[in-house]
């Protein structure tokens, strides 16, 4: 039969890694990735990229570690290559501190990041609202580059690339034979998900460039990410909020918090807004479907819903969408056998 | 050992200012980063001082391959760049006035009125008054734009001595590369085969410096000595008190607050001393 199209939907961290995933587990594919929005015009381009989960409550824990390692050893790969300035990927050091004793000693990413520790009484007296902390060294994906960095690995590959908004995955169905559905909280609509929430975020990236180690409370609303070329402040859970504006009030807000931790941010200049909204669910969908309507058919693997455990989460689950499309492969080429008899 | 004391003084000096709001004028921030040896060494003698110190896990490890051993800590940076015009500042606050001349004798000083001299003048001390202990630690770095690299990674070959081995340093604005230390070599200019040695030793522990575009190159003369010298000494037909505060090595910055400390309390206590001189010319 002939080489099976498949066509990837979205540009994200998601999209990007899962074509990548799918081109070199495919090679004999003929992949094409479309998408509204590329960087830097993703949400992918407003997260941090800081390789620290943020437990999801519906999947299993052992498959969010799974994911998680997987994702960690191939980042850390390209942050000891000479692609790594390219790629955006590099290793940082921080602390995550808490104003009251954590509900774990460990969570459940301790041993796959490097060196976690507790932090000591004098690495502790830095902070002194917080009464309990953990060290550790972690891989941040500074955006645009990585997703840039993806980009280009795709063309070399041959994939193609498209801007084009999808408006429903049936417009597909006689260009593609598999449709892979990376479009993150485009989703909702794309495929009517209703479990598919925003979750508002809203951060400052400011020019620090002395600050060298990352912060983070470990209530998750306050952190200081040190990237590339600026240093990202955040931050906000807003539960299905849609706004796109960046609200002042908030921006205030993160200031304050992220110059209590770290005050040396009072001289910081540069200061950009910008909002994201997490496409939140209480697990990642992660499963193949068959769509036939009239006789049309087209085969669709979901990848999508990733939360705040994109950057996390995407290599994992990258992996497991084309083990998902290598079973819709065979699927197609069961189908084209059986229709020669 | 007063090394020691002096190091915590100032590194704890320092840690009270790094959460003021001066800290970034001062050039004063913390970082984290790698020291890296080829077989298992004794804990250095600062391990309780600098923070959250311990030794690297194997998959640290594997991040720099031909070494086998090493710590993880975090440190304070001050960037002399920075440093030296803050504390000018506040010298200028408190009325110390500032002449850019050439010194040619202590006595000169006390025939121009002084009581005390403190000596600062690093490696040409031997210039006011000999000195064979003292003798130039030549160094050189290349400063790289690589502001991806957030931590420090100092190695170290138990041959070849210190500050012999490749290190990398991120500043704020730029990335420092070095590795060399020669004893007794004057030359303040740049040498094509240390350059080399630096760049393809310091690309092979991080080889996304490949990449990084060359800002500046620089080379210097460590003060070095067997000790700081750190003592009052009376000169000249006069017996005038000269506070000596020379001969830091490569670690100046680490131990400069403490040693400054110590040379106030000998100024302190040699003033003293001169009071009732003073007040009998009066």
């Amino acid at each position: 039969m002939a080489a099976p199209k498949v066509a990837v939907v979205g540009a994200g961290v998601v999209g990007l890694s899962t074509a990548l995933s799918v081109a070199g587990a495919f090679p004999a594919c003929s992949l094409t990735l479309l998408a509204e929005h590329f960087s830097p015009g993703t949400t992918s381009d407003v997260a941090a990229g800081m390789l620290i989960p943020h437990a999801a409550p519906d999947t299993p824990i052992h498959v969010q570690k799974q994911w998680f390692r997987e994702t960690f050893t191939y980042l850390f790969a390209i942050s000891n290559s000479a692609e790594a300035s390219e790629a955006g990927v590099h290793l940082v050091s921080g602390w995550q501190v808490f104003k009251s004793a954590p509900e774990e000693d460990l969570p459940f990413w301790s041993d796959v990041v490097l060196g976690f520790r507790t932090m000591s009484e004098a690495e502790l007296q830095k902070f002194p609202q917080h009464r309990y902390g953990q060290a550790f060294t972690t891989l941040k994906c500074d955006c645009p580059p990585y997703l840039l960095w993806m980009e280009k690995r795709l063309k070399a590959k041959g994939v193609q690339m498209c801007t084009r908004k999808v408006a429903s995955l049936w417009e597909l169905h006689s260009e593609y034979d598999i449709v892979v559905n990376c479009a993150g909280l485009g989703a909702r609509r794309l495929v009517g998900d209703q479990q598919l929430l925003p979750v508002r975020g809203q951060v400052l990236q400011v020019h620090a460039p002395w600050v060298k180690n990352f912060i983070r409370d470990g209530d998750g609303l306050t952190y200081i990410y040190p990237g590339i070329n600026s240093v990202t402040l955040g931050g906000t859970r807003e539960k299905e909020s849609w706004s796109l504006c960046p609200d002042p009030g908030t921006a205030k807000g993160i200031f304050g918090r992220c110059c209590s931790l770290e005050p040396s941010l009072r001289a910081a200049r540069d200061v950009k807004v910008k909002v994201g909204l997490r496409p939140s669910r209480g697990s990642v969908r992660l499963q193949r479907e068959v769509w036939s309507q009239a006789g049309a058919k087209i085969l669709v693997v979901h990848n999508y819903g990733h939360g705040s455990g994109g950057f996390s989460m995407h290599w994992g689950t990258a992996k497991e969408a084309a083990r998902l499309v290598g079973e819709c492969i065979a699927l197609l080429q069961g189908s084209s056998s059986r229709a020669k008899l | 050992l007063s090394r020691r004391l002096w190091n915590k003084e100032t590194f704890e000096y320092l840690l009270g200012h790094v959460g003021s709001p001066e800290a970034e004028e001062m050039g004063l921030f913390l970082v984290s980063g790698y020291n890296l040896f080829k077989e298992p060494v004794p804990d250095p003698v600062w391990k309780d001082i600098v923070l959250g110190f311990r030794h690297l896990t194997p998959r640290e490890l594997e991040l720099f391959p031909g070494y086998s051993y090493g710590w993880f800590n975090t440190a304070l940076m001050l960037e002399g760049r920075r440093y030296l015009p803050w504390l000018t500042k506040r010298l200028m606050q408190r009325g110390v006035k500032f002449f850019h001349q050439k010194v040619e004798s202590f006595q000169e000083l006390f025939d121009q009125g002084a009581d005390v001299v403190i000596n600062c003048t690093g490696v040409r001390a031997g210039d006011l008054q000999p000195d064979p202990a003292l003798q130039p630690g030549r160094g050189q770095v290349i400063k790289v734009r690589a502001p991806w690299v957030k931590h420090f990674i100092i190695t170290h070959d138990l041959e070849s001595g210190i500050y012999n081995s490749p290190y990398i340093i991120p500043g704020s604005e730029v990335t420092v590369l070095g590795g060399v230390n020669q004893l007794g070599n004057w030359s303040e200019e740049n040498s094509a085969q240390d350059h080399r040695a630096i760049w393809e030793s310091c690309c092979r522990l991080l080889p996304a410096l490949q990449d990084a575009p060359i800002v500046e190159e620089w080379s210097g003369l460590r003060p070095v000595r067997p000790s700081v010298r750190l003592e009052r000494e009376a000169v000249g037909p006069g017996r005038s008190e000269v506070i000596h505060n020379y001969g830091h090595g490569g670690f100046g910055i680490t131990i400069h607050w403490g040693c400054a400390m110590a040379a106030a309390r000998l100024c302190g206590s040699v003033l003293q001393e001169r009071l009732p001189l003073r007040a009998a010319r009066l």
